[in-house]
């Protein structure tokens, strides 16, 4: 799924200063299942909004909603007049719900309450961790399906770097090297074997680095 | 101008081989690297010049040709964080073309180690694919993309490895595969550790790692027990054993650690320069490089 | 002074805790009854804030005292990001009070509450 955290309230008084009409709109799906943006969090973002509000004056007046989907056009639609009616929408969608919203409502500001950090798993209550880093050409088969791109702060193909530790990363002591956990993976599956071949350069031509992307199913389309 | 690398020649020789360390510094004053030359001149067979390890520093492009016109054979070290295969590419050609000889792929310490934390990092190709890009440029002559290089291009590839680093059966498995992909020398992290770096260099004479490269193991003079603890908290490829940091607390004041690292760098030479299969000594300067003449007249090399 | 007080049921007794705190001019106190300390969450805890209290006390059980196993320490997790996110919104640290109840049954809750007050006023 999509993890994302809210904004600091500061950040969001800042962003939504000088408005008055607020529609704080949540997204039923990745982020409510991340506990950031679903239905729970408008009100909890709402409230805190509201008390922010009376302290310095700024004449906020709220309006929750949460929808089921605020990168589906179907969902977005029972936004509508919620969002006509207010001054401008405080988006507690990922980044692709809060562009969803704006390309669609032409004349309305459309604000992020939260940044999108990644896409990854819910590990264990309360801690989420990256897994995929959306490179558009999976190479999870390779390495014992963990994600050298991902986890690896270097991205190597060929790893570890030379700061890898049985029980941490160079770059961060909180997360495990993923090369030692590779190596891991294929010992156990009896695949070691496949570390030996010199991975050559990946093409990113398939990632952001290729442009924005887009995939077109003929089959879906009339 | 050399046409042919000093370093290969040796190493091809049997010869024993000393290279350096020179850090550059945020500068332009070209005389300090002039002297760092003259005072490392005829006492080494070649300096590495680093490449960005603490942050933006004077190119280690310029810095090795700067080596280079001061009469100095220069190891440039490329590392594949802040360039993409086009950068990379090009400045090897343009390397290649003024002279370099020797170059050492590295991955490079990750930009948030760095002064410049907040930097966005590259890593197109890692190290593994860096040492095969050059030798493919080297000897098929051709460019990753397929283009044709036209001239030589006759360089003499390097890469790094970590004797500390765990498990073993890892450790020897990412040599392995740097020389498969071509690396013609080794340079290792500094080694305090002589028991681990001698179970490591067994493991690499056993699998014939020590014949198709040559292993030149890093040494590097600590300068206080404040100091090389900072070091080994921040860099994870350094490894400092206990004994070795007490024995600088021991020591007493400033002065006299100081001079304690440099006895214990000079001790771990001896100890290791004439292990099977160590072809030389590399001096991690650490950006001391004053410290590098010294420390070669008193281990005798 | 608007002062809530959020308790478990388990843990106080209503009527003691009513009788014990008076209403004045200066002072409102309300209180809220809870199956279980675990029950409130971010959002009660904030509402009481933007419903215009000034300072929050959440009474837990004690430790390993919990019907529920693990509702106090829920609890007072909860409470502390409400303080935090109090002092982000800018009303500062130390409105949002936790009180694990001990033996000094409901003289506890009285001496946090006036301490409480102390503290805003």
């Amino acid at each position: 799924m999509i993890v994302a955290e809210r904004k600091t309230i500061p950040e969001l008084v800042e962003i939504l200063n000088g408005h008055k009409k607020i529609l704080v709109l949540g997204c039923g799906t990745c982020v409510t299942v991340c506990l950031a943006g679903g239905e729970r969090e408008v009100s909890i973002i709402s409230s805190a909004l509201r008390i922010a509000s009376n302290i310095r004056k700024l004449d906020f007046e709220i309006e929750e909603l949460t929808i089921e989907r605020q990168c589906d056009n179907v969902f977005i639609e029972q936004a509508t007049e919620a969002i006509e009616r207010n001054d401008v929408v405080l988006s507690l969608g990922c980044g692709a719900g809060v562009q969803a919203i704006a390309e669609r409502f032409l004349e309305k500001p459309v604000y992020a309450g939260l940044n999108t950090e990644f896409i990854g798993v819910l590990e264990e209550r309360g801690i989420w961790t990256e897994k995929c880093a959306a490179c558009g050409a999976c190479v999870l088969h390779q390495y014992g399906g963990i994600c050298p791109i991902t986890r690896c702060a270097k991205h190597m193909l060929n790893g570890p770097c030379g700061g890898s530790r049985e029980d941490r990363c160079e770059v961060r002591p909180d997360r495990p090297c993923a090369w030692q956990l590779i190596y891991q993976r294929l010992k156990g599956i009896g695949q070691l074997d496949r570390l030996k071949k010199i991975a050559p350069p990946k093409n990113w031509e398939t990632s952001l680095d290729g442009g924005c992307r887009v995939i077109i199913r003929e089959d879906h389309r009339i | 101008m050399t046409h042919e690398s000093q370093l290969a020649k040796k190493i091809d020789a049997g010869d024993f081989i000393v290279t350096a360390e020179f850090l550059p510094r945020a500068s332009t004053d070209i005389s300090e690297i002039e002297a760092i030359a003259a005072s490392f001149k005829d006492k080494v067979t070649a300096v590495n010049v680093a490449d960005n390890p603490h942050g933006p520093v004077l190119s280690s492009l310029a810095g090795s040709l700067a080596l280079l016109k001061a009469g100095v054979e220069p190891v440039y070290q490329m590392v594949t964080r802040d360039r993409n295969r086009i950068a990379i590419q090009s400045d090897l050609l343009g390397a290649a073309a003024l002279g370099i000889r020797n170059v050492l792929c590295l991955s490079g310490h990750h930009q948030t180690l760095t002064k410049s934390s907040q930097s966005a990092n590259v890593y197109d190709i890692d190290s593994v694919q860096l040492i095969a890009a050059v030798k493919q440029m080297r000897d098929k002559g051709v460019l990753l993309d397929g283009t044709k290089i036209k001239g030589d291009f006759p360089v003499l590839i390097g890469a790094v490895a970590g004797p500390d680093m765990k498990p073993m059966e890892l450790n020897i498995m990412r040599l392995a595969k740097k020389v498969e992909a071509g690396a013609g020398f080794i340079q290792t992290q500094a080694v305090f550790d002589i028991e681990t770096f001698e179970n490591w260099l067994e493991q690499a004479r056993s699998r014939e790692l020590t014949k198709k490269t040559a292993i030149l193991p890093g040494v590097m003079p600590l300068e206080s027990a404040e100091k090389a603890e900072a070091l080994r908290e921040k860099y994870m490829d350094l490894f400092i054993p206990d004994s070795i940091i007490s024995r600088l607390k021991e020591a007493g004041d400033a002065a006299a650690q100081q001079k304690e690292g440099l006895a214990i760098c000079i001790e771990i030479i001896k100890k290791i320069k004439a292990m099977e299969g160590v072809k030389g000594i590399h001096i991690l300067s650490g950006g001391r490089e004053n410290m590098v003449p010294e420390i070669i007249a008193k281990s005798e090399l | 002074m608007n002062i809530c007080i959020f308790y478990c049921s388990n843990s106080l007794d209503a009527n003691a805790l009513k009788q014990n705190i008076s209403n004045n001019e200066k002072d409102e106190v309300n209180t809220v009854s809870l199956p279980c300390s675990g029950k409130v969450n971010l959002l009660y805890l904030l509402k009481a804030f933007e419903n215009g209290a000034d300072g929050v006390i959440l009474v837990t059980c004690g430790q390993n005292e919990c019907h529920f196993l693990e509702g106090n320490l829920r609890a007072k997790k909860r409470a502390e990001a409400v303080d935090s996110m109090l002092e982000e919104i800018g009303l500062g640290k130390g409105r949002m009070i936790v009180i694990r109840k001990n033996n000094e049954g409901i003289k506890q809750i009285t001496t946090a509450l006036e301490q409480l007050k102390k503290d805003l006023s």
